[in-house]
């Protein structure tokens, strides 16, 4: 009994002790290196918008090949398998939409930064070419696309009649479809722009739009719907909730599903596409991709570096400068390629309704107050480098560029000067200061709040943060004009929300909290437009004025965030991998070097 | 013929709970002085830490950010450039407030449902009996979350949050220690004389179940820290200006856990040593003052019988 | 007996009553709704969504009394209800990861009583002898430390060492028990580590009670061997305390299984509980819970049926 228990503590003794001296041992001190690593020449950052990307290099490794699997992972699966599903729900590999991106534009690298898609970066899909008169936009189909061999489509054609068919449910415009398709995206608003669609034989669709705007004919090329056939409403409910009939013309078939677990999707044999980059390789390169439910980072991490996922920071997720640094220590060269981005940048929402943020010298006031170029440089570890806008993209939308602003509208977002600020305050009637308060979220960066308030308190001005404990929390405290409480905002939640309020359902909804008539006229102005250029124009005015008002208080620059992509990967850009907008059109792009 | 045996004294109370806490279990004094340095440590903050707090917040300095040791940080700095020893201290605060908060709460809040259920009975202490037995067989864990998203995150929030369950649980030996006291004679002479339920509550069960109620007291210490550490790492726990270990070992310490380990390693020390000096405190309390282990003649093992035979094989000769 | 257990199982339905009642009220009380969650979600994507056919499609536009009454009897139909986010059924969620949980729980009972029982009962046999102290600092060492940081160490080391991670999909334990294993052993260990050290000590105590009892003295004075003593005396006496604290453990498995679920992807209701809740995903946390709170239910009344069938002399109440 004595020597059993000896035993026992001997071994107990030793492994605490092993535990002790590895936390303590290893990786003690790695000078911080604050300068993100360039693994290959991509990461310098240019000074044009977009800001701080990299040029992508088409292919990180070599020429295509065919064969392989990759395995990606996600937090959550909806298992929603109806072709109403937004492209948020971006494991549908299986559908495809009318037109979808130009792969060949990936060296301009706009393609892949900005949110929005225009119709210069469009080509066809399922459909081969269209025109547009008077309203009527013709499109011809292409005469080989057919739906996958499964369920319920059994590798029929895809014609004419089945895009009518997917429109009319969605939109309510026929195919004995008399209302909108009730479901959470408002497709009848964001394309509102067609009233009837017809066919014209098997293989050319002509829709009806109420205008003959080109402004409408980009909204509806750049939204993407999934293409699909009646035979979906032919299923029962609990068919369509069955993955066993879940299908479309699309590169990958869901071959498996196991809940909590993982999807399986193999290659499409009888795909249509081939690579525009590559014009005689046929699509799809890879054989299989396996989509891994995951939702712990350090889960994550650890499954990339044993070599069982092949991407990490996938789908909007992102590692932080040191779990990039660890990764980059600890993985052998060449087993990976890194790629560094800014992400939005994070910014509080002032609330107007707070009587001295109402005022316009208020709020100049405390941006001079922050000192954007210390948190850039130090707390986002930007070293030496100095800042060029906080995250352009947040400030401006693709009608603009930072290069035409004002110096003087540049620098009030990033020279910082304390006794100005104080001068300008007191001017304002506010001498002692005043507080403020602010509700941030839990996932964020609280210790950059902590931070903020540290530069604000130097002028006198108290930022109280709490933490709620959920997104839709904040949101609420945001929208409610009768407190004084202003909120975290961040990259698209702080630019012209007025522009993306013309999808609400219940009319123009003003988002941002601000009640200001010049801002109102312009977008009125704006989607009155009828051309392209009118709406750049009108666009960039807006943008300007919007950052001359300086309703948003930036926390200066952003996080530098990295996805790592395994070596073996070829074929992609980073960053479009990274948010995984689309991914039914790049995964077919992608190859793996070892066939594996 | 009186002899001494060794082994076979019984315990009495005679000497002072203290005295006798230090010379039999020595462990649980040291755990006794350690919570006290804690405490003391968290009274004065202010004055221990090289760089105390000004305005209720840390000071920040994010040009010396992540620093290593050094003579003007004894321990370095975090992510922000907080001095990670006054954080550390100041983390102390928070984690005794929160114990002794705790503590204090959950044992009034089990004494108050406890006793009252098992003096005035009845219906009163069936409907509160049938409560409790409800909310115990939902899982503490659950619960705590789901109170921590009803109230948000901070320091009262986080009290009530760990107290409330705590003392709803801890209700039941209360009540089981004070149903056994309830029939003893002298309750019944107070009955026959009149008293109320107050009085009698007041004056003749809580004493008679004090030892139980400081056992749970003494026991329940080391919880708290543990919890709110679990808290915060599931996303729930202090505001993010206020210093605390758990806090500091989920969040940054864990993020830099590999290139800068003094930031996970040192609240979790602190964190591991808070918990083992309340759980020896606990257990000393416990040896002492427990009823059941008082009484007959002691306990045996092998090793004193021998011993007590080789002396009386030795006294034989 | 055969009367006893039926009006226990009779019991159960008042008890579970009032289970959902205050699950639901908990839940319902908790600030941000579902419905914003969803328009959150979308909000994120750059869809604007309406709020009142956000909540029509989630049936939450009806008073919440009739949402109660819907859910409570529907439990009794078997449907608990349709997950808010999850095209399923509550139910068909919580029955394919409860095998995952169950396994996971019982591995981790498995082997910290197979740790503490021992060690608890030598404790006991050489009270504040060398052994006891170290085995008991050690106990007091492993359920100080975090779960959630060990956790990360064992996980992560080895990947940074050896590139090893552990299997990311869940196999059941029939269909591949090797492979099964490779997947819980870790974590089961985790989680056993911990409970043992808090069982330890309970244990030890308890074998301390009973070795105080004078039928254990008559034992001695008759000369048997200590071994005898301790594993089928003492042992058997404390059937019940153990017994009691295996039963009241399972209900603190629920807490270690969330953070453990997370953090080794395994696909059970812990980790489910967590996600859920945070998304405000009503029908499912209240599955979760009435299921996690049924089971506990269930084993105490095993529990205390077990008592009575041991030691017939129990008086239950």
């Amino acid at each position: 009994m004595k020597k059993t228990a000896k035993r026992i503590i001997s071994m107990l003794l030793s492994l605490s002790m092993v535990l002790a001296l590895a936390a303590c041992g290893s990786g003690g001190g790695q000078p911080g290196n604050s300068n993100p690593p360039a693994n290959n020449d991509n990461n310098t950052p240019s000074s044009s918008a977009p800001a701080e990307s990299n040029a992508p290099a088409p292919a990180a490794s070599g020429e295509p090949q065919y064969g392989g699997n990759l395995t990606v992972y996600f937090q959550e699966f909806y298992n929603d398998y109806d072709p109403s599903v937004a492209d948020m729900r971006n494991y549908c590999l299986w559908f495809e939409p009318l037109f979808g991106i130009d792969w060949s534009r990936e060296d301009t690298g706009e393609v892949f930064t900005s949110e929005y898609l225009t119709m210069e970066w469009m080509t066809g899909q399922i459909a081969e070419s269209y025109t547009f008169e008077n309203g009527d936009l013709t499109v011809k189909l292409r005469e080989d696309v057919f739906f996958q061999d499964k369920e319920p489509y059994n590798g029929r054609q895809c014609v004419a009649g089945d895009v009518k068919w997917t429109y009319d449910r969605l939109l309510g415009t026929g195919s004995g479809f008399d209302t909108p398709y009730e479901c959470m995206q408002p497709w009848s608003d964001l394309l509102n722009m067609v009233t009837s669609i017809d066919t014209d034989g098997d293989y050319t669709v002509i829709f009806h739009f109420n205008t003959d705007s080109e402004l409408a004919l980009n909204s509806f090329m750049t939204t993407q719907v999934n293409i699909a056939g009646h035979e979906w409403d032919e299923l029962t409910p609990e068919q369509k909730s069955d993955w066993h009939y879940a299908a479309g013309t699309g590169p990958y078939i869901l071959d498996e599903y196991v809940p909590d677990s993982y999807m399986k999707f193999v290659k499409n044999e009888n795909y249509y596409d081939y690579d525009e980059r590559y014009p005689e390789n046929k699509l799809p390169y890879l054989d299989s991709i396996t989509c891994q439910l995951m939702a712990d980072s350090t889960g994550t991490q650890t499954q990339f570096m044993a070599g069982n996922l092949d991407v990490i920071a996938w789908g909007g997720n992102v590692l932080t400068k040191t779990e990039a640094e660890l990764l980059e220590n600890t993985m052998a060269p060449g087993t990976f390629t890194r790629y560094d981005f800014v992400s939005a940048p994070p910014a509080v929402g002032l609330k107007l309704t707070h009587p001295a943020l109402a005022d316009i010298n208020v709020r100049k006031a405390l941006q001079m107050a922050v000192n954007s170029q210390e948190i850039y440089q130090e707390y986002f570890g930007y070293g030496d480098r100095d800042l060029n806008m906080p995250g352009v993209w947040a400030l401006v939308t693709q009608y603009s560029s930072v290069d035409s602003w004002s110096q003087e509208l540049k620098d009030s977002y990033t020279k910082c000067d304390v006794e100005g600020a104080k001068a300008l305050l007191a001017e304002a009637g506010y001498p002692d200061g005043f507080a403020f308060d602010v509700v941030i979220f839990g996932a964020l960066d609280a210790d950059l709040f902590t931070l903020v308030a540290s530069y604000l308190q130097k002028i006198g001005v108290t930022m109280n943060v709490s933490v709620a404990t959920s997104p839709m929390e904040m949101q609420q405290q945001g929208k409610d004009l009768s407190n004084e409480i202003s909120i975290f905002v961040s990259g698209g939640q702080s630019r012209i929300s007025a522009i993306q309020a013309y999808f609400t359902p219940n009319g123009r909804e003003n988002s941002t909290n601000i009640n200001d008539p010049e801002m109102t006229r312009m977008v009125e102005e704006f989607l009155s437009a009828t051309t392209m250029e009118d709406a750049e124009r009108i666009g960039k005015e807006m943008d300007e004025y919007w950052a001359g008002q300086h309703y948003c208080l930036y926390l200066g620059g952003a996080e530098v965030i990295s996805t790592f992509v395994s070596g073996r990967v070829g074929g992609y850009s980073g960053e479009r991998l990274w948010k995984n907008w689309n991914a039914n059109q790049i995964l077919p792009r992608i190859w793996v070097t070892d066939g594996k | 013929m009186k002899e001494e045996k060794k082994g076979v004294k019984p315990r009495k109370h005679s000497s002072p709970f203290l005295k006798e806490l230090f010379t039999t279990k020595p462990l649980a004094g040291i755990g006794l002085v350690v919570l006290i340095l804690m405490v003391l440590v968290a009274v004065l903050a202010d004055v221990l830490a090289p760089y105390p707090m000004v305005d209720g917040q840390l000071q920040v300095d994010v040009l010396h950010k992540l620093a290593k040791r050094s003579l003007e940080h004894p321990l370095g700095t975090d992510n922000l450039g907080r001095d990670l020893l006054s954080y550390l201290i100041y983390g102390a605060r928070t984690s005794v407030i929160l114990c002794v908060a705790c503590t204090i709460l959950s044992t009034v809040l089990s004494t108050i449902i406890g006793v009252s259920s098992a003096v005035l009975g009845g219906k009163f202490d069936l409907l509160v009996q049938r409560l409790v037995d409800a909310w115990q067989c939902i899982p503490s864990m659950l619960i705590l979350l789901i109170l921590m998203v009803l109230l948000g995150n901070g320091v009262p929030q986080l009290i009530i949050a760990i107290a409330v369950p705590g003392g709803i649980a801890g209700s039941r030996m209360v009540r089981s220690a004070a149903m056994s006291v309830k029939d003893s004679g002298y309750v019944k002479m107070s009955d026959m004389l009149g008293s109320n339920a107050v009085w009698k509550m007041w004056k003749h069960v809580i004493p008679n179940i004090l030892p139980i109620i400081i056992i749970n007291m003494a026991g329940s210490l080391g919880g708290v820290v543990m919890m709110e550490a679990s808290l915060n790492f599931l996303g729930y726990g202090v505001d993010p200006g206020t210093p605390s270990w758990g806090a500091l070992i989920t969040s940054t310490g864990r993020t830099y856990m590999f290139s800068y380990p003094l930031l996970a390693i040192c609240p979790g020390v602190l964190i591991a040593l808070m918990v083992f000096a309340s759980a020896m405190f606990g257990d000393g309390v416990r040896d002492i003052l427990d009823p059941r282990l008082k009484g007959g003649v002691g306990s045996y093992n092998a090793k004193k019988l021998r011993k007590i035979a080789a002396k009386m094989t030795a006294a034989q000769k | 007996m055969a009367k006893y257990a039926l009006k226990r199982v009779l019991l159960l339905i008042p008890t579970l009553l009032l289970v959902c009642v205050i699950v639901f009220v908990l839940l319902r009380t908790v600030p941000g709704s579902a419905v914003d969650y969803m328009i959150y979600q979308f909000q994120t994507a750059g869809v604007t969504v309406d709020q009142a056919q956000v909540e029509h499609m989630l049936g939450m536009d009806k008073p919440a009394v009739v949402q109660f009454f819907d859910w409570f009897t529907g439990i009794f139909q078997g449907d608990l209800g349709e997950s808010l986010f999850q095209a399923e059924g509550v139910w068909d969620i919580i029955s394919r990861q409860l095998p995952v949980t169950l396994e996971l729980g019982i591995l981790t009972l498995l082997f910290s009583n197979m740790i503490s029982i021992p060690l608890g009962i030598f404790c006991a046999a050489r009270q504040d002898s060398v052994s006891d102290y170290l085995i008991r600092i050690i106990s007091v060492l492993l359920l100080s430390l975090p779960v959630f940081w060990i956790a990360t160490i064992v996980l992560v080391y080895p990947a940074v060492w050896f590139g090893y991670a552990p299997p990311m999909t869940y196999v059941p334990f029939f269909t591949n028990p090797a492979e099964n294993m490779k997947m819980f052993l870790v974590p089961a260990l985790l989680g056993a580590f911990t409970q043992a050290g808090m069982q330890l000590r309970t244990i030890r105590t308890m074998t301390l009670e009973t070795m105080r009892q004078d039928y254990i003295r008559t034992c001695w004075a008759k000369g048997v061997g200590e071994t005898q003593i301790l594993f089928i005396h003492a042992l058997r006496n404390s059937m019940i305390p153990i017994i009691t604290m295996i039963g009241g453990s399972v209900a603190g498995l629920v807490g270690g299984s969330v953070i453990l679920e997370t953090m080794f992807n395994m696909p059970g209701i812990g980790a489910q509980v967590v996600a859920a809740l945070d998304m405000r995903d009503y029908p499912l946390v209240q599955g979760c819970v009435l299921v996690f709170s049924i089971f506990v239910m269930v084993v105490n009344l095993i529990v205390d049926l077990t008592y009575k069938w041991i030691d017939p002399r129990v008086e239950l109440e």
